[in-house]
């Protein structure tokens, strides 16, 4: 196996994803299948190529600093999507001391 | 009246020449859809404003207000692109009562055409999948045979149009996912260049590779879709400025990557083939070219987009919106909110793609991804040097069944023919043009073109050659 159980455990805690024992033994199998098939990507002679990338003609956007949008543009909107709200703010659990 | 088959741009011209109104004709298909859906599981939601939304279409055509091409004409939109005050939830559970605060741009445009929105449609969760089954509202079913599936991602978007509960609709690509269900269910499917239409209102899943596109009967509703719903957009900083796209191609010249195309089943060769022999018939020439880093495109879209997946579903913790989970403390909700919001198959890409974006991973993975799309990037330079087109199978297989594929990887290897162009930006089209028989059911697959970045004109062009004459 390329990947063990713990890197599975520890790459799920990292993306904040609770699994059951269960679930970490077929997320290793399943990992593995397609780690196996993307180093297919390690026999490739491939040329040094530099950091950035070269297949999008890309260009920089800018725009001037400043507000994009007056402030109070969505927010009643994109509050309203929260699950748990407390006037104007979101409210979560603490997450200092306990 | 019957629509069978009919095309947008029928049905916009029979409004225009008020041989019907907007409003029958959406009730029209909402009868289809009635008496469809449920076997077909293509819409996850019908939308009740559909019909007042065609008679404010009817009153705006009356008053000479509205003239596009596209004025009442009905269409559903897969359920990661926005639509304001709708649901968009990505057939996730993550996100089952998110409504969009935004039209998306495409959506906008549309809306400004008079196209009529009759619901969203079912795809693979966040995009991830090529059969709906990994909706968390459960799959779609191909109309050509209820055992099969669609295709996906955009599968419930292909199902719809090919059982005409809609003439159009709106699928995405990040991976073959308008093309491989277009195939599935003998339909035209664009992915157009990456760029061309605004990603502002997409969820996104690869933000280097998405783009929306549209799925229809003929290859002129294709191009209306794309028309209306092309241009640059402040909104969406990779949009592609609105000049630069080139309309005739040099050539009629088709290349064809051989070694490329032993990956689809026998069958499918055999009638590629014959598709080719029609191309020959109408002038074009055909040639054999070398494109040897083809094979590899699906390795490296296995890197990058989870990659991208891992950094983009970051967002979704439960706590700004989406589902909510209670737990003992802020980490236990983050981790127990994604837990139930995610389906397996996402998960499994987040933890692949946190794999391949670690530290000790990064050189071997990502990096080699990234190069290899350059190397894909050189390749398609140079075949498109001598060529105007490159053709292959748009997918290795016809439809299969519902429930065939249960290792992921057997699932992923139907987007193999899809990976070059997603890798690279440029755009592709599948056109219905052939069958072949499955367990005595006649089943559709389609034939790919893949041209230069900002030359779908070009696409139109030879599909209308082939399908038309």
């Amino acid at each position: 196996m390329a990947i063990s159980k713990d890197e599975v455990k520890k790459l799920a805690e990292l993306s904040r994803l609770e699994l059951t024992d269960a679930e970490v033994e077929k997320m290793q199998h399943d990992i593995d299948a397609v780690i196996s098939y993307v180093d297919t990507l390690q026999t490739v002679d491939l040329p040094e190529v530099p950091e950035g990338t070269i297949y999008f003609d890309e260009v920089n956007v800018m725009r001037e600093d400043g507000d994009a949008l007056p402030g109070d543009a969505f927010t009643d909107a994109l509050l309203a999507q929260a699950p748990r709200r407390q006037g104007r703010f979101v409210k979560v659990k603490k997450i200092l001391g306990s | 009246m019957d629509t069978k088959k009919l095309s947008a741009k029928a049905i916009a011209e029979g409004i225009r020449t008020k041989q019907f109104s907007a409003v029958e004709v959406t009730r029209a298909y909402l009868k289809n859809i009635e008496a469809q859906n449920t076997t077909l599981n293509a819409l996850l939601e019908v939308f009740d404003d559909a019909e007042k939304n065609a008679a404010r279409v009817d009153e705006l055509i009356a008053k000479g207000e509205v003239t596009s091409p596209l004025s009442g004409v009905p269409m559903v939109v897969k359920d990661n692109i926005l639509i304001e005050g709708k649901i968009a939830s990505a057939a996730s559970r993550m996100l089952a009562t998110h409504r969009a605060p935004y039209d998306a741009t495409a959506i906008s445009k549309l809306k400004k055409a008079g196209v009529v929105f009759l619901g969203r449609a079912n795809m693979d969760e966040f995009a991830m999948g090529s059969s709906t089954e990994n909706s968390a509202y459960g799959p779609s079913k191909n109309p050509f045979d209820v055992t099969r599936v669609p295709g996906g991602s955009s599968g419930g978007s292909a199902s719809a149009v090919a059982a005409d509960l809609v003439p159009v609709s709106l699928g995405s690509e990040t991976c073959g996912s308008i093309r491989q269900p277009a195939s599935l269910c003998g339909l035209v499917g664009l992915k157009p260049t990456y760029g061309a239409i605004s990603r502002y209102g997409l969820i996104a899943m690869g933000s280097s590779l998405d783009q929306i596109g549209p799925l229809s009967h003929t290859v002129d509703d294709s191009e209306l879709l794309f028309e209306a719903m092309k241009g640059h957009d402040d909104m969406d900083s990779t949009s592609l400025p609105d000049d630069g796209e080139v309309a005739t191609p040099k050539n009629k010249k088709i290349g064809i990557p051989r070694e490329f195309v032993k990956d689809a089943a026998p069958a499918v060769q055999e009638v590629f083939e014959k598709s080719l022999a029609t191309l020959r018939e109408r002038g074009y020439e055909i040639v054999d070219i070398e494109f040897p880093s083809a094979p590899f495109g699906l390795a490296a879209y296995y890197i990058v987009m989870p990659a991208e997946v891992s950094t983009n579903l970051a967002r979704l913790d439960g706590v700004r919106y989406g589902l909510h989970v209670e737990g003992k403390d802020l980490l236990d909700e983050y981790k127990k909110s994604r837990r139930e919001g995610f389906g397996p198959e996402t998960r499994r890409r987040i933890i692949l793609g946190a794999y391949v974006l670690s530290s000790g991973y990064y050189d071997a993975y990502y990096r080699r991804a990234t190069a290899l799309r350059s190397v894909i990037a050189k390749d398609l330079e140079r075949a498109f040097a001598d060529v105007s087109y490159i053709a292959t199978p748009t997918t290795p297989n016809a439809a299969f069944k519902i429930g065939e594929k249960s290792d992921p990887l057997s699932m992923y290897l139907e987007d193999v023919f899809a990976a070059p162009a997603n890798l690279t930006g440029i755009p592709a089209i599948s056109v219905p043009h052939q069958t072949i028989v499955r367990d005595g059911v006649t089943l559709p697959v389609g034939i790919q073109f893949m041209s230069p970045k900002r030359t779908e004109k070009t696409l139109f062009t030879i599909a209308r050659d082939l399908m038309e004459g």
